[in-house]
C-alpha cells in the first residue's frame, strides 16, 4: 500500500516545513498549498488521505471557507470526492478561544475532524495525524 | 464641541430657571398662608382693626392666581425647547408684576404709606433679581416704586380713602408730606439698593455656574480623549502582538522540529542549545498570549451577545482538568467546595477561563511541594464570589499594591519561578473589571496568598 498523502494548507513555509519533516521522517507523502484556492485544487486533484489546514491565511477565515467547501452538501458540488477526507485544522495560540469551538461541540458548525495548536508540537501532530488517517481507513 | 458646551451650559442654566419658576409658586402658597394667620391674629388676638375681609379676598385672589400659576406650570408646552424657556422667563415676569399688584393693595389696606407690610417688597426683589435677567429686575423694581409713589400720592391727595389702622397710628401721620416725602426716598432707595446687590450676587452665580459646567464639559472631554487613546493604544499592541505570533509559532515549530532530530542527527551540545533558544521563544510566545488577553480587557465592554450564563463549578472543574498534571507534578493538595445549587454567572466563557486559569496557575506556580491550594466558591443575594487560596510563599505587604501593576514582578515571585511575564494579575484584574468584578488579595509572606474575585449577580 502507497504512504498515506497528507495535504498541508497554509501560507507559512515555515510552519508546512516544521510539519512536513516529522510527517516525511515518519513515511507520508507530503503535499503543500500556500493558499485556499490552490489548497482546493490540490484537494480536488490528489484526493488525499488528510488535510491539514490553516485557519487564517490571507484573510482571517479562509481556513473556514476552505473547510465548508470540501463539506459542501451540494450535489453538484466539484469538492464531492473530497467530503469524507479528515480535516485538521491549525490555531494559534489565544485564537481559539475567540472563535469558542471544540471538536465534539461545534462539528456541525466548523465541520473539522480535530485541531492542533501553534506553536507546533511534532509528537502531538504525529498522534493526531495518525488518529485521523487510521479512522479514515 | 464648542457647540456641544455652549447648548450644555445654556440647557443647565434654563434648566435652573424653570426650577426656580416653580419654587417660586411654592413660597406662594406659604404666603397665603402667612397673609391669611397674620391678620387672623392681629384681629383676633391682638385686637387690631384690620379691613378683614379686603386683606382675606386679596388672599384668597392670589390663591386662584397660585393655581392658575401651577397649571401653567405644568402644562407648558412649546414646539421647540427654546420657546419653552421663553414662555417661562415671560411667566416668572407676569407673575413678579402681579404679585407687586396685590402686595400694593395690600400695602393699601393695611395703612398705605404707613403699613409695615411695605418692607415685603424687598425681598420681592430679591426674588426678581433671582429669577429674571438684571435689566428686569430693575424694570420691576421701578414699577414697584411706581406703584408705592402713585399709592401714597393718590391717599395724599384723597383720590383713594386712606385705611387708618388706630391701633398702631393714633395720629395720622400719611398726610404729613416730610414724612411721607422721607418714607418714600428710604424705601425707594432700599429697593434699588436690594435690586443692585440682588442681582450682582445672583450674577455671580450665574457666573460661576456657566464655568462649572464649561470646567466639567472641558474635563469629559479630556477623559474621554484619554480613554479613547488608551483604546487605540491597546488596539495598536493587539495588533503588534498578533503580528508577531506567527513569526513566533514558525520559529518554535521549527526549532522542535530541529531538536527532535528530523532535520537529521545534531551534536549534543547544537541540542541543548537548541532546547535553550526554543525556551527563550516560548516566553516569548508566552508573553504575546498575555499581552493578547491584556489588552482583550481593555479595549472595549464586552458586547451582550458575547456574553454566556456560565455555572462557575463548572468553570473551576475545567480549569482543574486542564491543570491537574501541574498539581499532580508538585503534590499539591486541592480542595474545591463548589456551591451546592449550581451558581451561573452571566460572562464571555473565554473571559472566566483565562481569570480562573492565571489565578489557579499562580496558586500551583507560588506553592510549594506538598503545599494545598483550597478554591471556595460562593454566591450571595448579590454577589458571585470564587476564592483561590495557597499555603505558598506569599506577597510582602510592600508589593500586594504593585501585583497588579503591568509587568511587576515580586522579588520572591522571581527567586521561586525565573520565567514569567508580570501580566497574569493585570490581566485578570482588567478582565474582572470588564465584567462589573471586583479582586481582592489577602496575603501573608511565607504563608500563603487569597484571591478573590466577585462579580454582581
Amino acid at each position: 500500500m502507497a504512504n498515506p498523502k497528507i495535504l498541508i494548507i497554509d501560507d507559512d513555509p515555515d510552519i508546512v516545513e516544521a510539519m512536513r519533516m516529522p510527517l516525511e521522517a515518519n513515511d507520508y507523502e507530503v503535499i503543500s498549498a500556500n493558499c485556499g484556492k490552490e489548497g482546493l485544487q490540490k484537494a480536488r486533484e490528489e484526493i488525499p488521505d488528510l488535510i491539514i489546514l490553516d485557519v487564517m491565511m490571507e484573510t482571517d477565515t479562509e481556513g473556514f471557507h476552505v473547510a465548508y467547501e470540501l463539506r459542501s452538501e451540494n450535489q453538484d458540488s466539484e469538492y464531492k470526492n473530497c467530503r469524507k477526507i479528515p480535516i485538521l485544522m491549525i490555531t494559534a495560540i489565544s485564537q481559539k478561544k475567540s472563535m469558542s469551538f471544540s471538536p465534539e461541540k461545534d462539528e456541525a458548525f466548523l465541520p473539522v475532524n480535530d485541531f492542533i495548536e501553534k506553536p507546533i508540537q511534532p509528537k502531538d501532530l504525529l498522534k493526531k495525524v495518525a488518529e485521523l488517517v487510521v479512522n479514515k481507513e | 464641541m464648542p457647540y456641544n458646551t455652549h447648548t450644555q451650559e445654556r440647557y443647565l442654566v434654563e434648566e435652573e430657571l424653570i426650577e426656580r419658576v416653580f419654587w417660586f409658586i411654592t413660597l406662594r402658597w406659604i404666603t397665603v398662608a402667612g397673609i391669611c394667620t397674620t391678620s387672623l391674629i392681629a384681629y383676633f388676638i391682638l385686637n387690631i382693626g384690620l379691613p378683614l375681609i379686603p386683606i382675606l379676598i386679596i388672599a384668597t385672589c392670589i390663591l386662584l392666581f397660585n393655581f392658575v400659576c401651577i397649571t401653567r406650570h405644568h402644562y407648558i408646552k412649546c414646539i421647540s425647547y427654546s420657546q419653552y424657556i421663553k414662555s417661562h422667563q415671560r411667566f416668572a415676569n407676569l407673575q413678579i408684576f402681579t404679585d407687586w399688584i396685590a402686595l400694593v393693595l395690600l400695602v393699601h389696606y393695611t395703612g398705605g404709606i404707613e403699613s409695615p407690610v411695605i418692607f415685603y417688597f424687598i425681598f420681592h426683589v430679591i426674588i426678581a433679581a433671582i429669577l429674571l435677567s438684571r435689566k428686569a429686575c430693575y424694570l420691576q423694581t421701578s414699577f414697584a416704586v411706581l406703584l408705592i409713589i402713585s399709592l401714597s400720592i393718590l391717599e395724599y391727595v384723597n383720590i383713594i380713602p386712606h385705611v387708618q389702622i388706630k391701633e398702631l397710628f393714633p395720629n395720622l401721620i400719611y398726610d404729613n408730606s416730610l414724612y411721607l416725602l422721607s418714607t418714600l426716598f428710604f424705601c425707594i432707595t432700599s429697593l434699588y439698593v436690594s435690586a443692585y446687590l440682588a442681582t450682582s450676587i445672583a450674577n455671580q452665580i450665574r457666573k460661576r455656574e456657566k464655568e462649572i459646567v464649561i470646567l466639567k464639559d472641558t474635563i469629559t472631554d479630556a477623559y474621554q480623549a484619554l480613554e479613547k487613546k488608551d483604546r487605540e493604544k491597546s488596539e495598536f499592541t493587539y495588533k503588534v502582538t498578533h503580528e508577531l505570533r506567527a513569526p513566533l509559532s514558525a520559529i518554535q515549530s521549527l526549532l522542535k522540529s530541529i531538536e527532535e532530530g528530523y532535520a537529521g542527527e545534531i551534536s549534543e551540545k547544537a541540542k541543548e542549545l537548541i532546547i535553550r533558544s526554543e525556551k527563550r521563544t516560548g516566553f516569548l510566545l508566552t508573553l504575546v498570549k498575555d499581552l493578547l488577553d491584556l489588552v482583550t480587557g481593555k479595549i472595549g465592554k464586552p458586547r451582550e451577545h458575547d456574553s454566556k450564563s456560565v455555572d462557575i463549578n463548572e468553570a473551576v472543574k475545567r480549569t482543574l482538568h486542564l491543570m491537574q498534571e501541574k498539581v499532580k507534578a508538585k503534590n499539591i493538595k486541592l480542595t474545591v467546595n463548589t456551591t451546592e445549587q449550581p451558581v451561573c454567572l452571566n460572562i464571555i466563557p473565554d473571559d472566566l477561563d483565562i481569570i480562573l486559569t492565571n489565578l489557579i496557575d499562580n496558586a500551583v506556580k507560588y506553592t510549594q511541594k506538598d503545599g494545598a491550594i483550597t478554591i471556595n466558591n460562593y454566591s450571595t443575594d448579590d454577589k458571585i464570589m470564587i476564592e483561590v487560596s495557597d499555603t505558598g510563599i506569599g506577597i510582602h505587604k510592600d508589593d500586594v499594591n504593585k501585583i497588579f501593576d503591568e509587568f511587576y514582578r515580586a522579588s520572591n515571585a522571581k527567586a521561586v519561578e525565573l520565567d514569567g511575564t508580570g501580566l497574569g494579575l493585570t490581566i485578570v484584574k482588567n478582565l474582572v473589571k470588564r465584567h462589573g468584578g471586583n479582586i481582592d488579595v489577602n496575603s501573608e509572606l511565607g504563608k500563603g496568598t487569597t484571591v478573590t474575585v466577585s462579580f454582581p449577580v
